[in-house]
């Protein structure tokens, strides 16, 4: 029997000739190894056939996904090298900083070694010379020169995870109590959510299909970046440390509160459950206040309403004693009110510098917050029937420890978790609400607006110009109304999606694409 | 003229690159939108059905607008791409193989192949997961070799550019590459 068939040719047999695919099932009809190893071989190609038509991508996703990129592009462009503008090589110009710095230092080195030439070295000046005590010096404190504070850069924080259900961290699944470093680039899976603590003692919800950016954490800013998704924050207000929500061109700046910012392709909607936020946009600076919600859209900002936790008005004080804080509690302790406690007028609707908004849509449902637990409910603040409000004067050592309070370490206890897991599910059915309204509201043109859209796109598929014209179909199928289409309009742009195969060359696609315009 | 040289001057997407490359986020958001069927066309033939093919993309892009810091335009874009996809799909395939209790891998986030019954896209995701944990095995310049020549059907010259290296050594690099290939299909396969 002839040596055994090689690897080589047992792969490729079926690209042989017709006198070597001869030979080589002669050798096989006799040979049980080089049977048993075709086998193996047939089956792992049997392995690397194609498992059917590429799906196309999502375009909602590509969408989502363009945006995460341009942002990540425009910040590239803000982080580019200053010295590329004069430095034309690819070359870096630290590195010959960096060497001349070594030359420089290995020069004062050896030079610092040398004995000086005008005499003898040191050691022979010391054999040479008799030894005479010094005299004793006055006992005077040596004068101590401090060095000057070092400029350093802002130290780097670290946020936790607290808890995490199809949650993410760059792909790699995150895990409770994990660590996360700044520029963490978080996302949870559909029907996923995640709690951090942030290094402040502030906690973040991400809610299921959304991602978020830890941009900064730093002592004194603490940033993060939402690409898609809702975000909720729980937040305490320290005057000393800003905390931000960059959500596209919309910035959020908390001022102690609980919020929540939701994003998608479309629009942005920051809405306040307590306290307030600072919303910025395009230089303009707008307060959202407990209660309300902002959406942008389109380049505008529209007020909402928005039915908060609790009641957003002022409520009366009783009388006596002051509330008692339960362990965890996020709210500073408010003091009972004394004799002749400063009056003030009620609050301006609105802030003197925030624009006028027009009134929108009611965000507001059915299904309000009202079991939010005590942990975070909003300090109580006095009213009396005249509509003035009373302002209980700050406590000066909570207010001193308002001001500069550190990081806070308390661990978050199991029941903070479950408060947290509980609200977070009570915003994502709100916002589950407000998108479907939405969805009915906007993506769903009129109908002569959609067979115009369906006429643009056979068009495009009959100019060639291909990518456009799928990418509008796609758009186009994926706003379809629940309510349905006229059939023709939707052969017509399917139609035209098939066109585009046939002349990019995907026959899979246009295949499959035909056997759904059959079923039609 | 080279062939090479004349393909490089060619190319369409060079201005972009440049342009993405000198600071425009515009310019690389184009250049996404008119290469990212073909990158994902690559992603899900190296991955598979895979939930995580959407942050792959992203991915791959995020890997590639860092790359084009280097970019001297002395390849084609989507050889540039084409690189980094293969790249990031089978650091996924490692990355899961060292977690492979990984829970999020079963999420029902991306539909099964169309037009496939549920026996025949179980059938599909059987195969390639037993694909994908053999290709995780192989070393590096095997794994990237063999995944151009027998997933993404390149030529040996190809990938020989893709790779920089010589075409004899793709060759051999790919035989070897499919002998280790059809033993771990045979130690997984036996393994079960």
């Amino acid at each position: 029997m002839s040596a055994h068939l090689s690897h080589e040719v047992l792969w490729s047999l079926d690209q042989h000739s017709q006198a070597e695919a001869a030979a080589a099932s002669a050798h096989l009809g006799a040979c049980e190894l080089c049977r048993a190893a075709l086998e193996d071989i047939q089956f792992s190609k049997r392995l690397l056939v194609a498992p059917g038509p590429v799906p196309e991508l999502p375009a909602a996703s590509a969408r989502r996904i363009g945006e995460v990129l341009f942002e990540a592009a425009a910040a590239q462009a803000l982080r580019r090298d200053w010295w590329r503008g004069w430095w034309p090589f690819s070359f870096h110009p630290g590195y010959a900083l960096a060497g001349a710095m070594a030359a420089a230092l290995a020069l004062a080195a050896y030079v610092g070694r040398l004995p000086s030439s005008g005499g003898p070295g040191p050691e022979v000046v010391a054999q040479l010379t008799p030894v005479v005590a010094p005299p004793a010096p006055p006992l005077v404190p040596p004068e101590v020169k401090l060095p000057d504070a070092p400029v350093s850069a802002p130290r780097k924080l670290q946020a936790s995870v607290t808890s995490a259900r199809s949650a993410k961290d760059r792909g790699a699944a995150l895990k409770k109590a994990q660590v996360l470093e700044e520029g963490a680039q978080l996302a949870t899976a559909r029907g996923g959510a995640l709690w951090l603590k942030l290094p402040d003692g502030s906690r973040a919800g991400l809610s299921g299909d959304s991602r978020v950016q830890l941009t900064t954490l730093e002592e004194r800013q603490v940033a993060m970046a939402l690409g898609s998704g809702s975000l909720v924050v729980v937040a305490q207000h320290r005057p000393q440390r800003t905390l931000t929500v960059q959500a596209g061109e919309l910035e959020v700046v908390d001022v102690g509160t609980r919020f929540l910012v939701s994003r998608d392709v479309r629009r942005t909607l920051v809405a306040v459950e307590e306290g307030s936020v600072e919303v910025r946009v395009g230089g303009q600076r707008t307060a959202v206040r407990a209660g309300q919600a902002v959406e942008w859209r389109d380049g505008h900002l529209t007020e909402q309403t928005w039915a908060s936790a609790e009641e957003p008005a002022p409520r009366a004080v009783p009388p006596a004693p002051a509330p008692e804080l339960k362990p965890g509690d996020d709210t500073p302790p408010i003091a009972p009110l004394p004799e002749g406690a400063v009056r003030q007028p009620p609050p301006a609707p609105a802030e003197p510098a925030a624009p006028s908004l027009p009134q929108g849509d009611d965000w507001s449902t059915p299904e309000t917050l009202r079991d939010v637990p005590p942990a975070l409910a909003p300090p109580v603040v006095a009213a009396d029937p005249s509509g003035a409000t009373l302002v209980p004067p700050p406590a000066p050592a909570a207010q001193a420890e308002a001001e500069s309070a550190p990081p806070v370490d308390a661990p978050v206890t199991k029941e903070d978790e479950a408060a947290d897991l509980n609200f977070l599910q009570k915003m994502e059915r709100k916002l589950r609400q407000v998108r479907n309204d939405l969805h009915r509201q906007f993506l769903s043109p009129p109908a002569s607006v959609r067979e115009a859209q369906a006429r643009e796109v056979s068009q495009l598929a009959d100019d060639h110009s291909c990518a456009e014209a799928l990418r509008r179909a796609d758009s186009w199928l994926q706003s379809t109304p629940s309510g349905g289409d006229d059939v023709n309009h939707k052969r017509a742009v399917l139609g035209a999606k098939l066109k585009c195969f046939k002349h990019q060359g995907r026959t899979g696609d246009a295949d499959r694409l035909q056997r759904e315009l059959d079923g039609l | 003229m080279t062939f090479e040289a004349q393909a490089v001057t060619e190319d369409p997407l060079r201005a972009l690159a440049e342009a993405a490359r000198d600071g425009q986020a515009r310019a690389f958001t184009q250049l996404y939108e008119r290469t990212r069927d073909y990158a994902w066309r690559v992603l899900y033939r190296v991955v598979g059905p895979s939930p995580d093919l959407e942050d792959l993309l992203q991915e791959s892009y995020l890997q590639l607008l860092k790359a084009l810091k280097t970019y001297r335009g002395d390849a084609r874009t989507t050889t540039f791409l084409h690189r980094v996809c293969v790249n990031v799909g089978l650091m996924h395939l490692r990355g899961r193989r060292r977690h492979p209790e990984d829970p999020t891998d079963e999420l029902p986030e991306q539909a099964a192949p169309v037009n496939h019954g549920p026996e025949r896209a179980a059938e599909v995701k059987q195969a390639a997961d037993l694909a994908q944990r053999a290709l995780a095995q192989l070393s590096e310049d095997k794994a990237q070799v063999f995944t151009y020549h027998e997933l993404l059907g390149l030529k040996p010259e190809e990938i020989a550019e893709l790779c920089d290296c010589p075409v004899n050594t793709v060759r051999s690099r790919l035989n070897r590459a499919r002998v280790d290939f059809t033993a771990e299909v045979a130690k997984l396969r036996r393994g079960r």
